[in-house]
């Protein structure tokens, strides 16, 4: 093994966990988020030698993850019904409802604007990085955050899984 | 709704997370897979016609200004190797080896090179820098490399028509938007009008009558035939199942049937040049047909299993489209390549050996070790020696005559730009 298969190894074995949640968030599914995952490290492990030169290689696994996620989705577009209400969900325990929830919350945004706030508030990423990884303006990035989260809090509030969680957090702190 | 409260919801949601895979493992060996690509690739447009090329050493200088000359009177000579190498500090070169003697020369100095090709008459090499934008036109000649011409953003492949006289890069653009197709003139070295294609371009070939060049954009799921006459995009073609661990394709000599591997769906689709219909898709090539390449007289297409444990290569007649039984090569099987005269089919793997196959009996020979991380395969036109380029950084000969691997040339500390062979 040479030393720069060593370097990737080495860098996917760390980002693996957190770039797969990160797919998770986006795509809502873990087969799809680790297929996102690999195909993310396998576009980087390419142009690995030249990736590890430069100082945001987080940066850099995000973007990619992005553009594979965006286009994964291009690819589903037309081949999936969508619809404009949420699908049925079996009754599960507290834990998973918030679960589903979420997710189901989250899969009524469109690509972009899902993109928008898993990075910002789930990846921790500030609104020109944002802006630079869709490349789009950083007002674009205000606009899709701010309607995003308008529309996820209707969604959870109308759902009561704030009210859920907030229940929860007074009773870990109590 | 506030920010931390989403951010919290947000954890929640990912808290039941189940066990991941072998995800590490896994990503090496789909970026292995996608480096082959890169390099089968940019090999395919010139592999179906270097079987009647004959080799040429032109004492011409490159003009930058306008059409060369012909050469007075071409002398025989033996061919040579071009390597793409890049080093940590951004710098890169082609170091040219030659293919009688295995002489290395002095590198040529070119920056960061991703893939590289040759025009038909070996005068004039290519490479491009993904990051830049940009292909850097080599004459190998006067050895040396020209000013960059800028293309569309993040080129991925190149082809050369047949009569050299164009040169095609596609670029993925943005991978937001549409992708492209930029025409280069070899002669002066114009990037003319780019086309539009449909998604991000990931691979392209242009069939051996110069007259149709094809685009796959996995992107897209789509197929674009472009007629090289009328230099025009034609209606696409989806190909359901196009995935990014997929996209080889390979031209019959008499460009009447395109093949393409579909990695993602186990199964390879044979399309009818003329009229840009899917025919049935054939399966039995294994869970993950990846590389491809047709023997020179058209009647057997071998296909590479690159998707899983099957250590095969599979021969698919082509009269009939249906395949044959799977040969067992090495594991993790990588490259694959066929002499020109014929005879003998080589298949080398992630391991370091090559298998040679005889094509009239589609039956393994003794396996040949060479370097680890073994990257591509190129045979010379006489069929004497194919040489096995490895990222460790190495060049293997072997004589196709004994099947014996020759001493290892050493180019640098590791090879990422790939290999080419110019007459």
């Amino acid at each position: 093994m040479t030393a720069s298969v060593e370097e990737f190894t080495e860098f996917a074995a760390g980002a693996a966990a957190r770039l797969r949640r990160t797919a998770f968030l986006l795509c809502g599914n873990w087969h799809t988020a680790e297929d996102l995952t690999q195909t993310t490290l396998a576009r980087m492990f390419v142009s690995w030698r030249r990736i590890s030169r430069q100082e945001a290689v987080y940066a850099y696994a995000s973007r990619t993850l992005v553009n594979a996620y965006l286009a994964d989705r291009r690819r589903r577009r037309g081949r999936e019904v969508l619809t404009g209400w949420l699908p049925e969900t079996a009754v599960e325990p507290r834990t998973c409802e918030v679960r589903m929830v979420v997710l189901d919350a989250l899969a009524t945004l469109p690509p972009k604007m899902r993109v928008v706030v898993v990075m910002r508030y789930w990846a921790d990423l500030s609104v020109e990085q944002v802006a630079d990884l869709l490349g789009c303006s950083t007002g674009n990035v205000k606009s899709q955050s701010a309607r995003g989260l308008d529309k996820l809090r209707a969604i959870l509030e109308e759902d009561g899984t704030q009210a859920g969680l907030r229940e929860k957090r007074d009773s870990t702190n109590g | 709704m506030d920010e931390t409260s989403l951010r919290a919801l947000l954890e929640r949601a990912v808290a039941d997370e189940p066990p991941t895979g072998p995800i590490v493992a896994s990503s090496v060996a789909a970026g292995l897979r996608l480096r082959r690509r890169r390099r089968i690739r940019a090999s395919v447009a010139c592999a179906s016609f270097a079987a009647v090329i004959v080799a040429v050493a032109v004492a011409v200088p490159a003009n930058r200004t306008g059409p060369r000359p012909a050469p007075a009177s071409p002398v025989s000579a033996p061919p040579t190797l071009y390597v793409a190498s890049s080093d940590h500090n951004g710098a890169g070169a082609v170091t040219p080896i030659s293919a009688g003697t295995g002489a290395v020369g002095l590198p040529i100095e070119t920056g960061e090179s991703d893939s590289i090709i040759s025009t038909p008459d070996g005068r004039t090499v290519f490479v491009f820098d993904q990051r830049s934008g940009s292909v850097r036109e080599i004459s190998t000649v006067a050895r040396t490399a020209g000013r960059p011409i800028k293309v569309k953003p993040w080129p991925v492949a190149m082809a050369i028509t047949p009569d050299g006289k164009t040169l095609y890069v596609a670029s993925a653009g943005n991978y937001h938007g549409p992708g492209w197709v930029t025409p280069i003139s070899v002669a002066t070295g114009q990037a003319e009008q780019p086309i539009s294609v449909d998604g991000s371009p990931t691979s392209m070939v242009i069939t051996p009558d110069g007259k149709m060049l094809y685009v796959i954009s996995t992107t897209a799921g789509m197929l674009t035939p472009i007629s090289l006459a009328g230099g025009h995009a034609e209606p696409a073609i989806r190909v359901y199942g196009i995935s990014d661990s997929s996209g080889w394709m390979a031209v019959t000599p008499d460009s009447k049937t395109l093949y393409l591997s579909n990695f993602a769906r186990g199964e390879v689709t044979p399309i009818t040049v003329a009229t840009g219909q899917a025919g049935p898709p054939i399966k039995g090539a294994g869970p993950g047909p990846g590389p491809m390449v047709i023997t020179p007289d058209g009647k057997t297409l071998y296909v590479l299993d690159v998707g899983g444990p099957s250590r095969t290569v599979t021969p698919i007649t082509v009269a009939t489209n249906t395949a044959r039984s799977p040969i067992t090569v090495g594991e993790a099987p990588a490259a694959l390549a066929i002499t020109p005269d014929g005879k003998t089919l080589y298949v080398g793997d992630a391991a370091g050996t090559v298998t040679p196959i005889s094509v009239a009996t589609d039956t393994a020979g003794p396996p040949i070790t060479v370097a680890q991380e073994l990257d591509e395969i190129v045979v010379t036109p006489d069929s004497k020696r194919a040489y096995v380029l490895s990222y460790n950084g190495t060049v293997t000969p072997i004589v196709t005559a004994t099947n014996t691997a020759e001493q290892p040339i050493l180019i640098a500390d590791a090879v990422d730009g790939g290999m080419v062979l110019a007459p």
